[in-house]
């Protein structure tokens, strides 16, 4: 490998010596198995757009005239697939890379992409959710990303806050890790509203991965990871903007800037501003449907890649979220006839900030070698009031990952490396109770893939970290990807994952109930008394991509289990009054089994349909139970279609999604009088939604949907809602829509998009 | 069960459909004039969005245009119709020029320049052969 090194070196020292000022020189290379360059010889170097070109000699070097306004130098070679690279200084010497042996004679077939991919090649079984499909569903922030998704699902945590979590395999939102560009994004305090600090049109794309993923991201991930990436400031040079309002009083504003600022630097500058400035409540229980709130979101970054192998970015993140839910002005009136002084209202103010760096290398001479480093650090603060309850929260974090990946021997083995640190520092507050703790973490881990043919891919991984509080633990992780043909992959994943419940933050939406809050945990050296969760996944999925009467489908089947070691159980089953939390006594599991079939039905539209099973058990005290409000069943189908193009790019969009939730069970209502009791199961319902998007051109659309257009709402949301500070009011117990039907209707601008 | 049976039902139909239109499937390829992938795109789509056609693929370097289509939804004339009124020349028919205006600069293939300026590259990498 040195001598290849020094070879190089030599190479580009010659390249050097044969500079002049009229000329450029450089060097032609190609990448072989092991992933070391040779230089190529006899290989065509010319001009774009001009008659100037020379071929390299036997050492691959090249020397060539500048002819004027020449800008873009392209090296081609029989058999290789060419390299074109845009010339800034010619001083310097060139590199151009040919990419390894294409079939001489490949036709390009230009597939229709669709806006969701399924992967074939990934060893871990990942989905990616193109911004195509983001326009699908066009509100409003990531929560209400996974719309038209069959594998998230977005819950109301209760029917004040107006807050939604998502699932993964039936359980809950924690037990996701989900990063933005593979850096922790929402976890921690962030977990209680951190979805809602990320506008949707901000995002690029997602990658969803079911189960638990890769070490290199950390022990957190059990139930799947949720990757999303913004977007990028090198893109493309363009700028964005985007208005929205809906039936439930909602404004939305987007803005966002890219823009190159120099040879190797670009920044991208992001704004969000959203409020809700009109109380309304459509089912007339004398509550707002959802708070008023206002939001203000910015984020800035810099990259800068200097074209040789160092890249880097620094970036900043700023939210200020607040709201204010709870009664109705018109109540007001009503007090007296209530026989009370004081509306129930709830106040959540959260403001985040974040600062974040990322460092890349990557070796020239060596493909396969590179090294990262990623920081970051930020602060949540959360203060808010659930009527008579005060709960106040802060963490303070840092996080840094160190990444070094390269090959052993070939490129048939592969590994990753690193180090990682993590420092949380918790202080919560409800009432008169004070929780706090500081976590430090230091971790390592090793990951390494064994690629022998583009059928088998074995990726095995393995992390140990050191916690200050629960001690050292190990977390193994191991995915295996066999293709039995150009059409069908199988994949298997079994591993573990780890993470601190927060006990409160997480629960919080029980704060908008009068249950009191028990905690049980018996372990006197852990936070709460509870250890930290812990969880084995295993899964199995089957992907077969089909062609039929010319058109492309595929299906899927996924199946998966969780099973959990320790888990924080939150217990609402032996009294409507209370809130048990305890560690697991006893067993836990998440049982999945979904099966999606994908089909261009009639040329350019799109089906996708989807069940799912999901049983979800928790041994309570009251005995081994599925957990409350998730449907065992779950049906999904969504139809897209797009009319064509015109000359200018004009066009249409529609699409409808259908859903039918299952029976969920409700927990314990039976010790409330007779009028605060619920059934023990909601009713299956539909949900259907719809949007259609008119693109004018290239720059310019607007977009109309409505969601829940069936207008189905669950009847009497909130448990007692006359008398929110007595004994029996319950907000948290929400299954269903809360508001009905809701149109919406939005605009996009998109200038200096360039079009190719 | 239910389910079950709606979905055995529509599965069958999409083979009983996918045998009867068979028969009357035809392959066609016939020359598109272009230069680069943004002219492929155009082509492929003008072709697709053609009631009938099944697949259409463009080669850049051939200038071929290879159709399936149903013989029983469109003529060969229709599908020549269909790329002129894309703006692309065919073997047998003319794109108006008003509509040959309209894409964009790149594409415009009846331009000598434009031609040079694509065919250099594809020449110059050829000469390695």
């Amino acid at each position: 490998m040195l001598k290849k090194t020094i070879g190089l070196l030599l190479m580009q020292g010659l390249a050097i010596a044969l500079w002049s000022q009229e000329s450029v020189s450089g060097v032609v290379i190609s990448e072989d198995k092991k992933g070391r360059f040779n230089p190529i010889p006899f290989a065509n170097v010319y001009w774009m757009d001009s008659n100037f070109g020379t071929t390299t000699d036997s050492n691959g070097v090249f020397q060539l005239a500048i002819p004027e306004n020449a800008s873009y130098l392209i090296a081609s070679f029989v058999g290789y697939s060419s390299d074109t690279i845009e010339v800034s200084s010619y001083a310097k010497p060139l590199t151009l890379k040919l990419g390894t042996s294409v079939k001489l004679s490949a036709v390009e077939v230009e597939a229709r992409r669709k806006s969701t991919e399924m992967s074939f090649m990934n060893p871990i079984n990942t989905e990616n959710i193109s911004q195509d499909e983001l326009f699908k569903a066009a509100c409003c922030n990531l929560s209400e990303s996974f719309e038209t998704n069959p594998s998230v699902d977005v819950n109301f945590t209760d029917a004040v806050s107006g807050n939604r979590q998502i699932r993964m395999l039936g359980l809950d939102g924690p037990y996701t890790l989900i990063s933005r560009e593979n850096m922790p994004g929402i976890r921690g305090l962030g977990n209680a509203f951190g979805l809602t600090f990320i506008p949707g049109v901000w995002v690029e794309s997602i990658q969803l991965t079911k189960g638990i993923g890769s070490v290199v991201n950390g022990y957190e991930s059990i139930a799947g990871q949720i990757n999303f990436e913004l977007q990028k400031p090198e893109a493309k040079e363009e700028t964005f903007f985007n208005l929205y309002a809906n039936q439930g009083g909602r404004m939305e504003v987007n803005f966002i800037k890219n823009q190159k600022v120099s040879e190797r630097w670009s920044t991208a500058l992001l704004l969000h501003g959203n409020m809700r400035a009109f109380e309304q409540d459509m089912n007339s229980d004398g509550f707002r449907d959802f708070p008023l709130q206002e939001q203000v979101n910015v984020m800035n970054r810099w990259k800068y890649d200097n074209g040789k192998g160092l890249m880097g970015q620094i970036g900043f993140h700023y939210v200020n979220d607040e709201k204010v839910g709870g009664e109705t002005e018109a109540r007001k009136e009503e007090l007296q006839e209530l026989g009370r002084d004081a509306l129930y209202r709830l106040q959540i103010n959260s403001e985040k900030a974040e600062i974040f760096t990322k460092t890349g290398i990557v070796f020239p001479a060596y493909k396969y070698r590179s090294m990262g480093l990623q920081m970051s650090a930020s602060f949540i603060d959360q203060e808010s009031f659930y009527g008579i309850r005060d709960y106040h929260a802060r963490e303070e974090s840092f996080y840094a990952n160190y990444i070094y990946q390269s090959i052993i021997s070939n490129s048939f083995h592969k590994f990753k490396t690193g180090f990682s640190y993590l420092y949380d520092d918790y202080n919560e507050q409800l009432d008169d109770l004070e929780f706090s703790r500081t976590e430090r973490v230091p971790g390592a881990f090793f990951e390494y893939s064994f690629e022998p043919s583009p059928q088998f891919t074995l990726v095995a991984g393995a992390r140990w970290d050191e916690h200050n509080i629960y001690g050292g633990f190990f977390t193994p992780r191991i995915h295996l990807r066999y293709a039995s043909d150009e059409y069908t992959v199988f994949r298997l994943l079994a591993g573990s994952g780890q993470r601190t419940a927060n006990v409160i933050a997480e629960r919080q939406s029980f704060l908008a109930s009068s249950r009191s809050f028990q905690f049980l945990g018996q372990n006197p050296a852990y936070p709460f008394g509870i250890p930290m969760e812990r969880a084995w996944n295993y899964g199995f999925n089957v992907l077969r991509n089909f062609t039929l009467d010319y058109r492309d489908g595929y299906v899927s089947l996924d199946l998966y289990r969780t099973e959990f070691v320790n888990q924080l159980v939150a217990d609402r089953d032996e009294s409507s009054n209370e809130v048990l939390f305890y560690n697991l006594e006893g067993e836990s599991y998440a049982n999945n089994a979904q099966f999606e079939l994908s089909y261009e039905l009639i040329k350019f539209l799109d089906l996708r349909a989807a069940y799912r099973f999901t049983e979800v058990r928790t041994q309570y005290r009251s005995g081994l139970r599925q957990q409350p409000f998730t449907p065992k069943h779950r049906w999904f189908v969504n139809l897209a279609y797009n009319t064509a193009k015109s000359l200018k790019g004009a066009n249409w969009s529609f699409d409808l999604t259908l859903k039918r939730h299952g029976e969920q069970r409700i927990p314990l209502t039976a010790d409330n009088p007779l009028d605060d009791q619920r059934a023990e199961m909601s009713p299956a319902f539909f949900l259907l939604n719809s949007q259609i998007t008119r693109n004018f051109n290239e720059q310019w659309s607007v977009y109309v949907g409505v969601e829940n257009l069936l207008d189905y709402r669950q009847e009497n949301p909130i448990i007692s809602s006359e008398n929110p500070f007595g004994n029996n009011f319950d907000a948290s117990m929400v299954w269903g829509p809360i508001f009905g039907r809701m149109a919406y209707f939005g605009l996009r601008m998109t200038l200096g998009k360039s079009e190719m | 069960m239910k389910y079950l049976v709606i979905l055995l039902i529509s599965a069958f139909s999409f083979a009983a459909n996918a045998q009867e239109s068979t028969k009357k499937i035809a392959e066609t390829t016939f020359e598109v004039d272009g230069v680069c992938g943004m002219c492929k795109k155009r082509i492929e789509n003008a072709a697709m969005r053609t009631p009938g056609v099944k697949l259409a693929e463009w080669n850049v370097e051939t200038h071929q245009l290879k159709l399936v289509y149903k013989t029983t939804k469109v003529s060969k004339d229709e599908l020549h119709q269909a790329i002129i009124a894309a703006g692309h020349d065919t073997d047998k028919m003319k794109a108006e020029d008003s509509v040959y205006d309209q894409i964009h600069d790149c594409c415009h293939y009846r331009d000598e320049a434009v031609i040079n300026k694509h065919k250099k590259k594809a020449v110059s990498g050829n000469t390695a052969h």
